[in-house]
């Protein structure tokens, strides 16, 4: 005979699984009747998953915190060293001399007249350390990518050019680069910083960082440090375009309108 | 209302009934009634419930992706040294196979010894913004330095090459899995026939359970007298893969049976055969469960899904039935043996032609060893779980397929944990006292390897034995760095010179080496010197070489405590620090990412570059969520960073860090020992310009170490950066403009003249170097050798 189904529960355990069985048995039950009297019916499950909504981007990691003021010393360091990169004779030997004669400055020793060819791959001699090698390329491709217009990848680029060798000047100023187009300034001017020292011995190279750094604190709204970084920059290089833009625009507020 | 058993005394009087046969045996059938009725609701609700287990099981889990992690990737120029073992080992962990002819899919590699030529079919991989095809490369050696590098297929030449990053045990949720969903449309036909053949010959034609099957089963299975046939169809298999509980009841059995029949009434047979591809096992990989024929066909051959060979599918179909009984890993034979049988099933079942089963019979499974690849660096990802943790939520990682791109090296990260195990291992051996009987309290050790120039952290081991203790000793223990904070007085000597009287210091001032008692604020402090051993009158440089404390402290005084601090946090220290003078000796907390950070900004020539561990998230789609750049800031004047590097170089060649010459490691490189005043903690901080690693070793507990950075940490370090340098060139730090180098006499600390006996070369900035020779070394007598023309003088 059935066992009674019990309303009061009492010592349930022993009945569990035997409940279990008893509901698979209906379940089977069941089911087979309804097969028999309905359409199977179909419902349209989706085949393909629905990907999750794209989270926001995350806010900006916190930028490194800022130094406490610079000590005196290095920027007087800084400016001698400046003063005697203007005093050294005779261009490093990879540059090329081409390009007009430079205007002569009052009061200062002529420097050489710098390459209007800023090729890196020109370069790499045979006597180049690969890893400077490889970097110079990647800087190349690196600036040809920022030259397009794609600054991602250019970043991406860039920054592999200093993991490979991280004396490679050139990898930090284009990196500088990347991050001006960015509308990253601050860290424009920390690459530029580091740039600074790595070309110091080359006048091209350095009226570049100063030209840049010039457009930077111009973004950043230090019209007057601008001003000061374009004039270094055109007193290294009388040809550099944008030292010369910069100082014809003088102190004054107002970027001009069109550009 | 209850009524016990039937008959007897039944109380009809409650129901307003007289007791007769009829009305019993109508209360009979009403409780009958009543209990078919309540059964079969109750069976109804039953099926709705397990109805909904499915859908919930079928949609629910297309959702879980978890997310991957990669190592940094390996960039391959001409000109680099290739350290050929570790070439072989990387490859593997990327899963390449070296193959016997010419590579033609991709994963495949041949070298050629005697020619020196490598020839590598490279994989493809979804690089952010780039997605890479592989083609096929030629890389010519000349021994291990690589000469030239070619893409076979358009005739290039290759300048650099990068090699794709290494997965990294991903984030899981419980079980480790490996996934990559397919739709039906990219599963080829013939796989799938294999493995209805195989597997479920009737799929199309039953309901979700095949009587004809189960009663085969039966049949067989009392003829052979145990259980040695299922009769499973692929939708029961799918149910119990669902759940992967390891109960073999019969009413687990039953269960699946029920739910295979409500899923192939909720769903198409294309689903539940798709499902069923994605979701059945497949084998083990380690720790790692294969699951869905994607990640087979990865795992057995390498190869995408359409570049099988009906062999091939054959193989995976057979391998449903008892994955790792049948894996070609396990035994060729057997598993050939079983792609045989299937490939018989489907010639029987019309699904290949004579001639395609010919042709399958001749392929020849692989023999190939199941790499041990031990993918995994879990101090690294806890890490970084850390990191995501800020900006994730664990939900989101464990099932939103997000892609995680890192700077781990697993390369480093394997040498750095042999020699911090091996390093500790022999650290007991020859000191008893360190000894311990148990797991508990063990000695302990951590170590991070940080790249200066980029600040990417390339390994991390913050322990012995993750498995014992996952407490991450890099990031999460602040113990006292000791003598390992004294650069940062003398960066600040350097700096500023002293507050007190103006004057400058080089690495030629004399400085004091003897007890003193600093008076601070009220308090007295007297500094002891390690074994109270004083030196008198020291060169800066010899005090900061052999770590002498009292003449380091004098130096602090005369700097200032305030300057020194706040260096210290402008290097790149994070937690707080008193501005007190035992700060000088480093009594105070922090943790090894920390004073790596600070030092890597000294290797960097005075450029802080912040941690990066997490490069790049992208999600499924590809889309990039976050990028960390590399950020710099230059802290320090390079001409500064480079005097104290100079000083620092002095530490292994001359100093309390020479045990590291002494074992062998000789290239160019800096660093400082630390040792803590109670003997409790060791450290070693050294860097060349290319890499640098932190070494601590102590109990968690503070039990007395009773040794110091030279003995214990040191020869970890050296181990490590014996390993991870070899091969690579050798670089050195290149003084800046303003830096003069000069020949000196170290007696005098006047420049040296050629009389001199000893002669050291020492650097200065640009104006302070010595400008009168030494007098002390002259000739007494006025020699003249035969040819000589005039006296020397």
């Amino acid at each position: 005979m059935q066992t009674p189904i019990k309303q009061t529960g009492s010592g349930g355990t022993m009945l569990l699984p035997v409940l279990r069985g008893w509901l698979l048995f209906l379940g089977f039950s069941v089911l087979i009747w309804l097969q028999g009297c309905s359409p199977v019916p179909t419902r349209p499950a989706p085949l393909a998953p629905v990907p999750p909504a794209v989270r926001p981007l995350p806010p900006p990691v916190a930028s490194l915190p800022k130094p406490q003021e610079a000590p005196t010393r290095p920027s007087v360091e800084e400016s001698r060293i400046t003063e005697e990169i203007l005093k050294e004779k005779g261009p490093a030997p990879q540059l090329k001399s081409k390009g007009p004669p430079p205007r002569p400055s009052p009061g200062r020793e002529v420097p050489p007249p710098p390459p209007e060819d800023s090729s890196l791959i020109a370069k790499i001699t045979p006597g180049t350390a690969p890893r400077r090698a490889a970097s110079l390329r990647l800087t190349e491709e690196g600036k040809r990518l920022l030259d397009s217009g794609d600054y991602a990848k250019a970043l991406s680029r860039l920054e592999k050019t200093i993991a490979v060798d991280s004396t490679n000047p050139y990898g930090y100023y284009y990196l500088a680069k990347a991050h001006y187009h960015m509308g990253r300034y601050r860290e424009s001017l920390n690459f530029l910083d580091v740039a600074e020292s790595l070309v110091a011995r080359e006048p091209y190279w350095l009226a570049e960082v100063y030209a840049l750094k010039g457009e930077n604190l111009r973004a950043l709204g230090s019209f007057e440090r601008a001003y000061s970084s374009y004039s270094q920059a055109l007193r290294l290089n009388p040809n550099n375009r944008v030292a010369v833009e910069g100082v014809n625009r003088g102190t004054e507020e107002a970027p001009s309108p069109q550009r | 209302m209850t009524g016990p058993g039937v008959g007897g005394t039944l109380d009809l009087g409650v129901l307003g009934l007289k007791k007769s046969r009829s009305n019993i045996l109508k209360v009979f059938l009403l409780f009958l009634f009543l209990f078919i009725a309540g059964g079969i609701t109750l069976g109804g609700w039953y099926v709705r419930y397990l109805e909904g287990v499915v859908t919930a099981k079928f949609e629910g889990r297309k959702w879980r992706f978890p997310s991957k992690i990669y190592s940094d990737t390996l960039l391959l120029y001409l000109g680099m040294n290739l350290r050929s073992e570790d070439l072989w080992e990387k490859l593997r962990r990327l899963g390449y196979h070296e193959v016997r002819e010419l590579p033609k899919a991709r994963g495949d590699y041949r070298f050629l010894n005697k020619e020196g030529i490598l020839q590598i079919y490279l994989h493809d991989f979804a690089y952010p913004l780039e997605p890479f095809k592989g083609f096929p490369v030629r890389v010519a050696l000349e021994g291990a330095t690589i000469a030239k590098m070619e893409n076979v297929e358009s005739g290039e030449e290759l300048f650099s090459l990068e090699l794709e990053p290494e997965l990294v045990t991903g984030l899981y949720d419980r079980i480790w899995e490996e996934r990559r969903l397919v739709k039906i449309s990219e599963v080829p036909p013939p796989l799938v026939r294999a493995i209805l053949a195989i597997e479920d010959e009737r799929f199309y034609a039953h309901r979700g359970v095949d009587p004809l099957a189960i009663l085969r089963a039966v049949w067989v299975n009392l003829r052979r007298g145990g259980i040695v046939q299922g009769g499973s169809t692929l939708t029961q298999q799918l149910m119990k893969n669902f759940f992967l509980e390891d109960e073999r009841t019969l009413q687990r059995k039953a269960k699946e049976a029920l739910m295979a029949l409500i899923a192939e009434r909720s769903y198409s047979k294309e689903e539940i055969l798709e499902n069923y591809l994605n979701e059945i096992y497949l084998g083990q990989k380690g720790a790692e469960g294969i699951f869905g024929i994607w990640e087979a066909a990865q795992f057995y051959f390498s190869k995408e899904l359409h570049e099988l060979t009906i062999g091939q599918m054959a193989l995976l179909a057979g391998l449903i039935k008892a994955p790792n009984r049948y894996s070609p890993y396990r035994s060729v034979e057997v598993a050939t043996g079983r792609r045989n049988v299937v490939l018989g099933k489907m010639l029987e079942e019309k699904f290949i032609a004579p001639g395609q089963y010919e042709e399958a019979l001749k392929e020849v499974v692989p023999r190939r060893e199941l790499v041990k690849v031990a993918n995994d660096a879990p101090f690294y990802v806890d890490f970084l779980r850390r990191e995501l943790a800020t900006i994730y939520s664990n939900e989101v990682l464990t099932a939103d397929g997000y892609k995680i791109f890192t700077s781990l090296d697993l390369q480093l990260q394997r040498v750095a944990e042999r020699a911090l195990v091996e390093g500790l291992r022999q650290l007991e051996e020859e000191y008893p006292h360190l000894r311990r009987r148990g797991e508990e309290d063990r000695l302990e050790g951590a170590i991070v390897v940080i790249k200066p120039q980029t600040g990417e952290i390339k390994a991390m081991v913050g322990g012995r034995h993750y498995q014992t203790s996952q407490f991450n000793r890099v990031f999460q223990a602040k113990r006292q760095p000791g003598s390992t904070f004294k650069p940062f007085t003398y960066l600040g000597a350097l700096m500023y010179g002293s507050a007190e009287t103006g004057k400058r210091f080089t690495a030629l001032s004399m400085v004091e080496d003897s007890p003193f008692t600093w008076s601070y604020e009220g308090q007295e402090w007297t500094p002891r010197n390690y074994k109270d051993e004083y030196f008198g009158t020291v060169s800066f440089r010899a005090a900061l070489e052999r770590s002498l404390n009292s003449a380091t402290v004098r130096i602090a005084k005369e700097v200032g405590i305030n300057k020194i601090r706040d260096l210290a946090y402008r290097l790149g220290i994070e937690s707080s620090l008193p501005a007190l003078p035992s700060l000088v000796l480093g009594a105070v907390e922090v943790t090894p990412l920390e004073l790596g950070t600070a030092f890597s900004a000294l290797a960097n020539n005075g450029v802080r570059t912040r941690p990066l561990a997490i490069k790049q998230v992208l999600n499924q789609r590809g889309e990039v969520l976050e990028k960390r750049d590399i950020r710099v800031e230059k802290v320090l004047a390079p001409q500064t960073a480079f005097l104290i590097n100079y000083l620092l170089k002095g530490v292994l060649d001359r100093g309390t860090g020479r045990g590291a010459r002494v074992r062998g490691f000789d290239r160019p490189a800096a660093g400082k020992t630390g040792t803590t005043n109670d003997l409790k903690d060791a450290w070693f901080v050294g860097y060349t310009p290319d890499l640098l690693a932190v070494v601590w070793v102590g109990f968690d507990n503070q039990s007395k170490l009773g040794l110091s950075g030279a003995q214990a940490a040191l020869p970890i370090w050296t181990e490590f950066m014996k390993r991870a340098t070899a091969g690579a060139p050798v670089v050195d730090f290149l003084p800046p403009a303003g830096i003069k180098l000069v020949d000196i006499d170290p007696v005098s600390g006047a420049l040296a003249t050629p009389d001199c006996p000893q002669v050291i070369r020492e650097a200065f900035f640009e104006g302070e170097e010595p400008k009168s020779y030494c007098p002390l070394h002259r000739p007494r007598v006025a020699q003249v050798f035969p040819g000589q023309t005039h006296v020397r003088e």
